[in-house]
């Protein structure tokens, strides 16, 4: 609650007006004749607000008018111009629009152009008091204070920018404080012979030392004060120094003067508008009735007292409300807004995570349905190659049964040929068997070495015999073998047996002599034909056009593709010794079951 | 003296057998040769013979034939062929002795010295019938003649679960629990029933598709059977035999 009578909440805007009186008329008169736009001009404007503005408070275009003389300064590169340009639009908020936040957002506009250019600095004391005077009015105490203590001790409103102070110290409640930026603006009142600000102060200050039961002080203030009402007619303190003076001699015990001057106070016109004064002067009067043992004017008088006090209080607390209110609203929007960008970001956050989530899971899925698509893919392509491999392989099977069947029937004929008809139909009937078996097994991509090596020994017993036993032969297993549960492509041997006896031993004066070994060495099976007869380059010497053996080169094809497709190193190494050849056929070692 | 009949409609085959048989002159007698089916038939009707050898094709008609037309077969055959896949098929079952053409020196002396020892067995008729039996009949039908300790057995295909080796004998075990034990390879028994939906999962073991209960996975696998015999898979057969019991 505000603890002191301020008699000059209008500002300084007003003392200006009492220092530059100029006469309107003459001021629209000049502006009419002057005809262009200049700086001149723009000064005219302004002074034209400053002396009309509140003669037409209701005037709506007021703000306008202050825009459009900003426009004139900034167009002109004026900066004074435009700085008085924008505290003119500052007053038109604040005091014709009642928009107090801007219209020191516009005295601000103006500070900084009056912080900017020195030349202007007059300026600035003003301005500072209309920031103050605003913060005041908007119970903003402190920051009040902050913008009266900028305004500077060498400016023309040093005087009231202290009294202020010293009215806001009070306010808050800081007696001391109070007291001593009131003496300031009385000596410098007194310095200035400024009796009206001197009667003001003294005036203020009087309640505030009656308050701190500063009596005997409180008395010599307020005396002064009415003598330089008196001798000047400072009607505009008077109503508040007599009702503050009926609360001074009351505090003194001056019942009668106290009765006096608080009845003085109620016959002014001008306490009647003020609440304040009103209500001090009732409550000086409760006090001095009851002192006096009226106490029906007592009560009266007290009633009245309340009731102002009452309302005072709601004034303020209006004010208040309104102020929370405005926070609260402030607050609240902030609190959505902020609540909206949360939300947002959460929205935004939760959008992202998903997003990657969704996305790193689509990638997974991705890399699952590729890696699953290559597999089949592979799968199918392996599958598709062991099928040409086994196609290659039963082809080239099937080339070796004719070829061996001829090479048979040749042999056979040759038999026939040299021999009675009875050894030629047993010998016939040998072939017989090894036919059948071969055909037999030929239909099977693997046979048990037991299988083959029986269908190779009578082949070599036929074999023996068209040749008149002229070679021996010897089949041996490694013992480390199961012959019967190891698997080989058939035939694989035959064409070099063949090879062996048709180009080795036949062609060779003496006996012959083949062997036949199978081994194991590491995973691999080694068969071995080792002949001693007349060797390849003898043999080559002897029919050269018969070089290549057709058995020969479609074993060689078999075990590669063998090697294909199961992914091994089979081979064959021909060796030619001092006496025959050595066959060595590497295959890989396969058990059936 | 085994007393003999040829029966074939080529006369060159017959003389093979005449010349054959010159060096058992003094076991084997031929009592005659026929060239058709009704010839043979009143021959063995009328002769009694100990052996016929009987060819598979003549002319229009079968060896089978001739054996039908006969009551009470009391003889042994000897079948004569030269590459009649089903026919072998059908003696290979029925433990018939067969010769393929041209017949090898060899192989004909086994089955004489074969003959001559088993004819005092005297199963002729149940033999016979199985192979009429098994001739008209799909794989999984058929009957195979098994030689056990006591004489032959007769058994049908359908109800062997599996069969374990046991070196050069085979345990045979049957769907109502019984087991037999027979003097022949597991390989002659894989050779013998690979088409009727038997498989040789182990080097020891060889199992009939239609009794599998249940098959675990491992480096090779198990296979539990209805009889709730487990038997170990070849890690080598598991693809084969895995491909085997889908296509089953």
């Amino acid at each position: 609650m505000k603890q002191v009578l301020s008699i000059l909440l209008i500002g300084y805007i007003h003392l200006a007006i009492s220092a530059q009186q100029v006469p309107l008329d003459s001021i629209v008169k000049l502006m009419e004749n002057h005809g262009k736009i200049d700086t001149a001009f723009v000064d005219m404007r302004l002074d034209y607000m400053k002396n009309k503005l509140f003669l037409t408070p209701n005037d709506t275009s007021w703000l306008t008018y202050g825009k459009q003389t900003l426009k004139m300064a900034q167009d002109l590169n004026y900066p004074r111009g435009e700085a008085m340009a924008y505290e003119r639009i500052g007053i038109v908020y604040q005091h014709l629009l009642s928009n107090p936040y801007k219209a020191i957002d516009n005295f601000q506009k103006s500070l900084t152009l009056i912080e900017k250019y020195n030349h202007f600095k007059f300026l600035e004391a003003s301005t500072l008091g209309n920031i103050a005077n605003i913060y005041r009015e908007q119970g903003e105490l402190k920051k009040a204070l902050k913008y009266y203590k900028k305004i500077s001790i060498n400016s023309e409103h040093r005087v009231l920018a202290s009294a202020e102070i010293g009215n806001v110290y009070s306010d808050l409640g800081v007696q001391d404080s109070a007291i001593f930026y009131y003496k300031r603006a009385i000596k410098w009142s007194v310095e200035e012979k400024n009796p009206l600000f001197e009667a003001y102060t003294r005036t203020n200050m009087s309640l505030i030392l009656s308050r701190i039961n500063k009596h005997k002080e409180a008395l010599q203030n307020i005396e002064q004060a009415l003598e330089l009402i008196d001798a000047h007619g400072l009607e505009f303190v008077r109503s508040t120094a007599y009702a503050n003076a009926g609360v001074v001699y009351l505090g003194n015990k001056d019942m009668e003067k106290a009765s006096l001057y608080a009845h003085k106070a109620l016959a002014l016109k001008e306490s009647l508008d003020n609440l304040v004064t009103q209500k001090a002067i009732w409550g000086t009067l409760a006090d001095v009735y009851e002192y006096q043992g009226d106490y029906k004017n007592a009560f009266e008088s007290y009633k009245k007292y309340t009731i102002l006090n009452d309302s005072l209080a709601s004034k303020d607390r209006v004010l208040e409300v309104s102020r929370r209110e405005i926070q609260y609203e402030a607050d609240k929007n902030q609190a959505l807004a902020q609540a909206e960008i949360e939300r947002q970001k959460l929205i935004k956050n939760s959008s992202i995570v998903g997003g990657s989530v969704l996305f790193a899971l689509s990638i997974f899925g991705l890399f699952l349905y590729k890696r699953k698509r290559d597999a089949v893919t592979q799968k199918q392509e392996a599958e598709f190659n062991t099928k040409v491999a086994n196609t290659e392989l039963k082809a080239l099977r099937a080339q070796m049964n004719p070829h061996f069947i001829f090479n048979s029937l040749n042999s056979v004929n040759d038999y026939i040929s040299k021999n009675d008809v009875e050894a030629a139909s047993t010998y016939l009937t040998k072939f017989a068997k090894i036919m059948r078996q071969t055909l037999e097994n030929s239909n099977r991509s693997e046979i048990s070495l037991e299988d083959d090596l029986k269908v190779l020994d009578l082949y070599l017993q036929v074999e023996s015999m068209r040749l008149k036993h002229k070679f021996t032969y010897k089949i041996t297993v490694d013992a480390a073998i199961d012959a019967e549960n190891t698997l080989v492509p058939p035939l694989i041997l035959q064409p070099f047996i063949e090879n062996s006896i048709w180009h080795g031993i036949s062609k060779k004066e003496s006996k012959g002599h083949i062997d036949i070994s199978i081994k194991k060495e590491e995973n691999m099976l080694i068969c071995t034909v080792d002949d001693n007869g007349v060797g390849r380059t003898l043999k080559a010497n002897i029919h050269s056009t018969e070089n290549k053996s057709m058995g020969i080169s479609i074993t060689k094809s078999r075990i590669d593709i063998i090697n294909k497709k199961k992914n091994t190193k089979g081979a064959i190494l021909m060796t030619d010794k001092d006496e025959g050849v050595r066959v060595e056929v590497k295959l890989p070692f396969q058990l059936a079951y | 003296m085994i007393k003999a009949i040829i029966i074939d409609d080529e006369q060159h085959c017959i003389d093979r057998i005449v010349a054959l048989l010159k060096p058992f002159k003094n076991t084997v007698e031929i009592i005659e040769s026929c060239t058709t089916v009704s010839a043979g038939i009143e021959a063995i009707e009328s002769l009694q013979p100990d052996v016929v050898f009987l060819d598979v094709q003549i002319h229009d008609k079968t060896g089978f034939d001739v054996l039908k037309a006969i009551k009470h077969p009391a003889f042994e055959v000897i079948f004569t062929t030269a590459f009649e896949f089903y026919a072998v098929q059908a003696f290979k079952f029925s433990a018939i002795d067969y010769l393929l053409k041209p017949i090898d020196e060899d192989d004909f002396r086994l089955a004489i010295d074969k003959v001559s020892t088993k004819l005092e067995a005297k199963d002729f008729s149940k033999k016979i019938t199985a192979l009429l039996n098994n001739i008209s009949k799909t794989d999984i039908q058929k009957k195979i003649t098994i030689p056990t300790v006591d004489g032959l057995e007769f058994l049908e295909v359908s109800v062997i679960v599996r069969c374990e080796a046991d070196i050069n004998y085979t345990t045979i075990f049957t769907k109502d629990r019984h087991k037999l034990m027979v003097s022949k390879t597991l390989k002659y028994f894989e050779a013998l029933l690979v088409n009727c939906n038997f498989f040789r999962v182990h080097n020891s073991h060889l199992i009939n598709l239609d009794y599998i209960k249940k098959y675990s996975k491992g480096k090779g696998g198990y296979v539990t059977l209805t009889d709730d015999s487990v038997i170990e898979v070849s890690t080598r057969r598991k693809d084969d035999f895995l491909k085997a019991i889908r296509c089953h």
